[in-house]
């Protein structure tokens, strides 16, 4: 009986103000304290409100050591005091704890819901420069936690859009432009340190397909909010909406030729012995891509006939079968090369049927 | 979304006591619901709900560009006793029955919900809404703040100047109390 009675105490959290008082009193509010408030400070005051904000819990520490933390976290906490070396760290270094803890304490001091997601991309775009370098020196191994950051710094940023689209939106829209602008950029760094990986294997290279595929996805989401707009679009908006959405269909057959390119370099690495696996994978892709390209096709009349929903529908559709084509290849791939012998041999040299007649004396 | 007693929201109160337009926006947009069902069940109509929050907010920007607002110090029970010294002053100002809850005001804010849910609300409102005002007003103030508003022990306490140990047991109390009701 206790729980029902707390379960309809709890119901009543569903009182709450009427969203047009919330609204409006805020105006007045906001009106009404104008005349003695100050505009917001800029960076350079960060260390007075750290200052501020740990004043309380420095005067109850009465030991050295836990003061020197604290100072130690006053110091590589604000983004006043970021240091230049930090600022090219990579996963594994003592420095990177500092730039992460730094980039941290700079999103907490943010409060528009704009300047999170600014931030958001930034940070974004650091760990795809981390990656790169990563990359270059064959530090493969750290790659994956460069990736998983960067793929929470995009959720995060597509979170703000969210939660802006509820509260404004009109501020949505340029912020959906932005994003939609930051991820097709962040696409071709991401892509460009891809092709580095080209040959080879294991989890780096698979785990830059995922991030690729959540800018993806985080790139689709923000058009699809561009396009909600649409209706009330001017001619020159309409435009710009159609020359983003053609854009994003360029991207998906580029995608696609990508999957195809991919299978085909993955398969020419298979041994003699895993001819099935060869066959199998090459059908998998195969079939997905030939799906993917007929989706396009799709979206394409659909574009031409200004539906711009019904086509970022058909792109999203040939996204999803890609990235099974994707995880197809990972996934030959991680049974490729989990046999140790397969490794050992060298790559076998792809022949055409003439050649290998006239190696054999045989044709086939 | 700015978690109660974070950081973060350290962070925004020393902000606030520099007098920045854009904490104290975050801060209303944080507190404002809870606020607002705390003061709601204390007086009668709507609008003197709606008056007596807008007060809140402007009391609070009062003590922190008077640099009032401590930021170790908890700041939900810093602005759930300045709600609560409100309403109290308001009825002593106007001499109204403390007791009093509007049941037929409390089913209208439910009104955004579908037709639906509506009806389900406003059933579930009205047994429990009903029960509440036969409580006496400490009692009904520590179940709400507890149960409905998420409040600790402790933080209870401190609104209410009371000790940890009496807030449990008037908690308990409260909420035997409210069984019994028929």
């Amino acid at each position: 009986m206790e729980k029902d009675i707390i379960s309809q105490l709890h119901s009543l959290r569903n009182i709450k103000p009427d969203e047009h008082f919330r609204a409006t009193q805020k105006e007045i509010l906001m009106n009404q304290i104008s005349a003695s408030a100050q505009t917001a400070k800029g960076a350079g005051f960060v260390w007075f409100y750290l200052k501020e904000t740990f004043k309380y819990e420095m005067s109850l520490l009465g030991q050295p050591v836990a003061g020197l933390a604290v100072i130690l976290l006053l110091i590589f906490g604000g983004g006043v005091f970021s240091i230049s070396a930090a600022s090219e760290a990579t996963p594994g270094s003592f420095l990177y704890t500092v730039k992460i803890v730094s980039e941290k304490t700079r999103f907490a001091f943010a409060l528009q819901p704009e300047d999170k997601m600014k931030l958001n991309f930034e940070f974004a775009e650091r760990r795809a420069a981390e990656i790169k370098t990563l990359a270059g020196n064959n530090e493969h191994e750290k790659i994956s936690q460069a990736a998983d950051n960067l793929k929470e710094e995009i959720a995060s940023a597509q979170k703000q859009l969210k939660q802006m689209e509820a509260n404004s939106p009109k501020t949505a829209m340029a912020m959906a432009k932005d994003i939609e602008n930051k991820t097709t950029a962040l696409r071709a760094t991401l892509r460009e340190t891809k092709e580095t990986l080209a040959h080879s294997s294991g989890s780096a290279k698979n785990k830059l397909n995922e991030t690729i595929q959540t800018v993806d996805a985080v790139s689709l989401s923000a058009l699809n909010t561009i396009v909600k707009s649409a209706d009330n679009a001017s001619g020159a908006e309409k435009a710009e909406l159609n020359r983003r959405v053609a854009s994003k269909l360029k991207a998906s057959k580029e995608k696609i030729n990508e999957a195809r390119a991919e299978a085909k370099v993955f398969s020419a690495g298979f041994a003699r012995s895993e001819t099935g696996l060869q066959v199998f994978l090459g059908q998998a892709v195969e079939n997905k891509t030939k799906e993917a390209t007929k989706v396009i096709t799709e979206a394409e009349k659909l574009l031409s006939g200004n539906d711009y929903q019904g086509a970022l529908d058909k792109i999203a559709e040939s996204d999803n079968l890609l990235n099974e084509a994707t995880a197809a290849t990972a996934e030959k791939e991680a049974l490729s090369t989990s046999t140790p012998e397969v490794k050992a041999e060298t790559k076998p040299e792809v022949k055409g049927v003439m050649e290998e007649a006239t190696t054999t004396g045989v044709v086939r | 979304m700015i978690k109660q007693g974070s950081l973060q929201e350290k962070i925004l109160i020393s902000k606030l006591n520099f007098k920045n337009k854009d904490a104290f926006s975050a801060i209303y947009d944080l507190y404002l619901d809870k606020i607002y069902r705390f003061i709601y069940f204390k007086v009668p109509t709507v609008a003197e709900a709606e008056d007596l929050t807008s007060q809140v907010f402007l009391k609070i920007w009062q003590l922190a560009i008077t640099g009032r607002i401590k930021v170790g110090e908890s700041f939900q029970s810093l602005i759930y006793k300045v709600a609560r010294n409100l309403v109290i002053d308001h009825y002593r100002s106007s001499a109204r029955d403390k007791n009093t809850v509007s049941l037929d005001e409390a089913i209208n804010v439910a009104r955004n919900e579908t037709l639906e849910n509506k009806i389900d609300a406003k059933l579930e409102l009205e047994q429990v809404g009903k029960k509440l005002r036969k409580l006496k007003n400490e009692y009904r103030e520590v179940i709400i703040m507890h149960f409905v508003d998420d409040l600790t022990i402790k933080e209870i306490a401190g609104i209410l100047e009371k000790k940890r140990g009496n807030v449990r047991v008037t908690l308990h109390r409260a909420l035997k109390a409210l069984k019994e009701i028929q």
